[in-house]
């Protein structure tokens, strides 16, 4: 089949793909593993501490949780074997599944689950997922298969809750777990992958775990960093990868239409937007925000890069929360203008001033995220032409997270999130928020999204999250951008491919290759 | 039908080895450009609102030239359509007022047990409900159809009598505005009518074929190009083959007629994607060649025809949401997904004539079915976007969503 390839077109694509071919050749010698591509190699493997989807693509692979989604999106037993709740509901002995062992040989334990919680809840590991575990107001372990979780109140179904990744206590000397702790580089879990190597070009090579309780098909998979999108496409077309996580719009009717390639729906349910730091000077001010809304055309900013839904709120078009009755805001420098007079700026020649200061933004964004650079350059252009200047900063991951997750140091930043199918934003909008990064407070906000939290009827939950919608809409602590159509393709060498709507990798122990 | 039930189980064999030209409805179009001429000329509008999806245009249009055949074909595709939320609209209304009286109970005066009812009797299960009320339960079990209804329930019954008097405005008025409106903590709670989509099933299929069955369908073929024009099945013979061995109007296409001409290679029946997506590919084979060998053979504006109408794409995804749709009756919403995730055009996202309306609510229907209500909801919201007739249906499943995720943590992350 690679011989087939013609190699003028090849030629055509220029030097990168010199790298494609010499690689295509190569997997003619050797007996090819999974390989797929991801913007951005994960800075750490260690579920304590993920902040972004590269990182929990391989926490799936590697790691497990007491329980994980089966294919109907139920909650199914994994290193739990079953569960009795208590009568009031406040509290669930798990049996673990026996047998189990880490990837270094060491046995599976109620310890491991124990020393889990107290780790996510202890203040010291900081850890960016406490909040799954916010729920549990303990975890004693009752001999080594036996496990005790008690709850701060009643859960009807607690099962639901505990997919977070069980880490192995062994490895670690305290519940105080730091985020550059040799654990990062040197991950195991109980999962179907085993992380056998961090190599030089910022690829990660898994192993099949021949001790796993079940039993995957693959038996190598390798993540590539490929930052450059466009490079991604070719390399899947010319066989050098089996998978893309995620295709730009632009390639979709290339790769739909390659008789080599499938594509899978992966909705991630993922928003752009333009966060404001609103506890940091100018961006207090919520005219000033809204200003800057009114100046921007946020189809302009989309259309270069791909297809997908302008949004008006923290929610994308198909969530049960999104309020549709919450227009898409339409560029409008008119109003614009009017709202920076009302904040008590003033357009000096072509450039909006106060107390002897221009209107300007120090705009960042992750530097290894191809399109979220355009977007920027093209924001920058847009305001630049109504006075505001803006001043990019394309920071690292390191910097990223040390600035924006950690010290909020920043004025303003240009990113995405990503959500499940539970698409809960108390993270990103209550004042209590640990993805807050902005600051926003508001009470109505807060009252609602704690309301919501614990509402179990449906239609009130649905309601509450539309009025958050419309309230922050208004409060512009971010201006809410569009949503990007989003697929995975996958080489159609590989088979039985069920992709989780979130994880992607959940069920791919199923997935088996020719 | 001996021989055709032959013919059915022959399709497993080899697929043909020679790439040769189609005969149906794309061979004459390619080859007979002029064909194609005499077939828009004499309706033009109502021929291009057909090929866009846009069915009620095509109805009013092929009404005012006297164009039957393209008329019912246009009435049988509304239809269908309303036949797939009919059962979505089964599943949501079913799922969510099961599963919330289970868990929370029923409040005091709502009628959610008697919408669920009204629901789980539309969709033929009449006793789903025991917690409906008395003047309800009473009331579905002496009644054939919403119509004969005189409940005092939400907005009532009137728009279904006006319906099967064939005045069918109301009920898709109906469909798309809460039905039932009651209190519900601090806010109100919406409810949407449960049959509608059912009831306008009918009616379509009876504006489609009158008090004949759909089988009559067979009759279309008469008509030359009229009968097979951007249809699931290649020519008239295969269209007649295809009403005695499809199921139902909506698998016309996937009953077996066309299989070995089609080099579509059965796949075991489970229910799984990979066997789909095989049989797929066969398919996609086969329609390669033709485009080859049409390629070859046609002029100019045969070719033309060819890309710009997307003819073979069409075929294809009619074909396949036929094949869904036997999946999903089969009870394997696996390998329906996987057949419409194939079916579907992603780079032309939307309903259009690249994408048929029928294509999202059947891709709402196989994810549900899996239990994936929220990802069903991506397809709804699209679907909503250009037939707010389904508005309801995205609610309901809306509600199901968060119901069947409350008792969950939510997940966020960067890129």
């Amino acid at each position: 089949m690679n011989h087939s390839i013609d190699l003028r077109r090849v030629m055509n694509l220029g030097p990168a793909a010199l790298v494609a071919t010499s690689l295509v050749i190569g997997a003619t010698a050797f007996a090819a593993p999974f390989r797929y591509a991801e913007d951005r190699a994960p800075g750490i493997v260690n579920p304590l501490f993920g902040t972004t989807m590269s990182e929990s693509r391989v926490h799936e692979l590697v790691f497990e949780g007491l329980y994980t989604d089966d294919l109907d999106l139920r909650s199914a037993p994994a290193l739990a074997e079953s569960a009795e709740p208590s009568a009031d509901k406040k509290s669930l002995t798990v049996k673990l599944r026996s047998g189990v062992t880490w990837h270094d040989g060491t046995a599976f334990t109620a310890k491991d689950v124990v020393f889990t919680v107290d780790a996510m809840k202890n203040a010291e590991t900081a850890s960016t997922e406490g909040a799954r575990v916010a729920f549990i107001s303990g975890a004693t372990a009752s001999d080594d298969h036996t496990v005790v979780l008690t709850f701060q109140t009643p859960e009807a179904a607690p099962q639901d809750k505990l997919h977070f990744k069980i880490l192995p206590a062994h490895k670690f000397p305290s519940t105080a777990v730091k985020r550059n702790d040799a654990f990062r580089s040197n991950p195991i879990g109980t999962g179907p992958f085993v992380v056998e190597n961090f190599n030089d070009d910022n690829s990660v090579t898994l192993k099949k775990n021949p001790s796993w309780w079940g039993k995957a098909q693959i038996d190598e998979l390798l993540l590539r960093e490929v930052a450059d999108k466009n490079y991604q496409a070719k390399l899947l077309i010319y066989e050098s990868l089996e998978a893309l996580v995620r295709v730009l719009p632009r390639d979709l009717a290339a790769l739909q239409n390659d008789r080599k390639v499938e594509l899978y729906p992966y909705q991630t349910n993922s928003w752009w937007y333009v966060g404001f730091n609103t506890q940091q000077g100018t961006w207090k001010d919520p005219l000033v925000r809204e200003a800057i809304a009114n100046l921007v055309d946020v189809d302009e900013l989309l259309r270069p890069i791909g297809t997908g839904d302008l949004i008006s709120g923290p929610f994308v078009k198909s969530s049960p929360y999104y309020n549709h009755e919450v227009e898409v805001r339409k560029k409008d420098p008119a109003r614009a203008q009017a709202l920076l007079e009302e904040a008590g700026w003033q357009l000096i020649g072509r450039q909006w001033m106060k107390d002897g200061r221009p209107l300007q933004i120090r705009l960042a964004t992750l530097s290894d995220v191809e399109t979220a650079q355009d977007v920027v350059i093209n924001l920058q252009s847009q305001l630049q032409n109504h006075g505001i200047a803006v001043e990019p900063a394309f920071l690292g991951q390191a910097e990223w997270k040390e600035k924006v997750w950690r010290d909020r140091n920043f004025d303003v930043i240009l990113s995405q999130w990503s959500f499940d199918r539970n698409e809960d934003v108390y993270q990103q909008l209550h004042s209590k928020g640990n993805r807050n990064f902005g600051g926003y407070a508001n009470t109505e906000v807060d009252q609602r999204l704690d309301k919501a939290r614990l509402s179990t009827d449906p239609q009130e939950k649905k309601a509450l999250l539309r009025e958050v919608h419309a309230i922050v809409a208004k409060d512009n602590p971010m201006l809410f951008l569009f949503t990007l159509d989003s697929y995975a393709a996958m080489s159609v060498k590989v088979k039985n491919v069920v992709v989780h709507p979130f994880y992607f990798f959940t069920w791919a122990d199923r997935w088996s290759m020719n | 039908l001996p021989g055709l039930v032959a013919l059915q189980a022959c399709s497993g064999g080899t697929p043909p080895e020679e790439s040769v030209a189609p005969s149906g409805w794309i061979g004459e179009l390619v080859g007979h450009p002029e064909r194609f001429q005499v077939l828009v000329e004499a309706n033009r509008e109502g021929w291009v609102a057909f090929h866009a999806r846009d069915e009620a245009a095509a109805i009013a249009a092929f009404k005012r030239t006297g164009e039957a055949v393209g008329e019912a074909r246009a009435e049988l595709q509304v239809a269908l359509f309303h036949e797939d939320l009919a059962r979505v609209s089964g599943l949501v209304h079913t799922r969510l007022w099961r599963a919330q009286i289970n868990r929370n109970g029923l409040p005091a005066g709502s009628r959610m047990a008697d919408v669920g009812a009204l629901a789980a009797w539309c969709g033929g299960s009449p006793t789903a409900f025991p917690e409906a009320s008395a003047e309800v339960a009473q009331a579905l079990a002496q009644a054939k159809g919403p119509e004969e209804l005189d409940l005092a329930l939400g907005k009532g019954f009137e728009a279904y009598k006006l319906a099967a008097k064939g005045d069918l405005a109301a009920l898709e008025a109906q469909a798309s505005r809460p039905f039932v409106t009651e209190a519900s903590a601090e806010r109100t709670r919406e409810i949407y009518d449960p049959c509608a989509h059912a009831a306008l099933a009918r009616a379509w299929m009876v504006q489609a074929f009158g008090d004949k069955p759909w089988r009559s369908a067979a009759d279309w073929g008469q008509a030359g190009l009229p009968g097979t024009f951007l249809a699931p099945w290649t020519d008239a013979d295969a269209l007649g083959k295809e009403t005695l061995l499809a199921s139902a109007a909506g698998e016309l296409g996937a009953g077996g007629a066309d299989y070995p001409e089609l080099g579509v290679v059965l796949s075991p029946q489970a229910d799984e994607g990979q066997g789909a997506r095989e049989e797929t590919r066969g398919l996609d084979s086969t329609l390669g060649e033709w485009r080859v060998a049409l390629n070859e053979v046609a002029t100019d504006d045969g070719k033309d025809l060819l890309s710009n109408l997307g003819l073979i794409g069409r075929f294809r995804q009619e074909w396949l949401m036929a094949r869904a749709r036997k999946a999903l009756r089969e009870g394997q919403p696996r390998r329906a997904q996987a057949f419409l995730d194939l079916a579907h055009d992603v780079a032309t996202p939307g309903v259009g004539p690249a994408n048929s309306p029928s294509l999202y609510a059947l891709l709402a229907e196989a994810e549900i079915r899996q239990g994936h209500t929220r990802e069903a909801l991506v397809h709804l919201q699209t679907l909503v976007e250009a037939r707010p007739v389904a508005t309801g249906i995205r609610e309901t499943a809306a509600d199901l969503a968060v119901l069947e995720t409350i008792d969950r943590l939510g997940d966020s992350k960067e890129p």
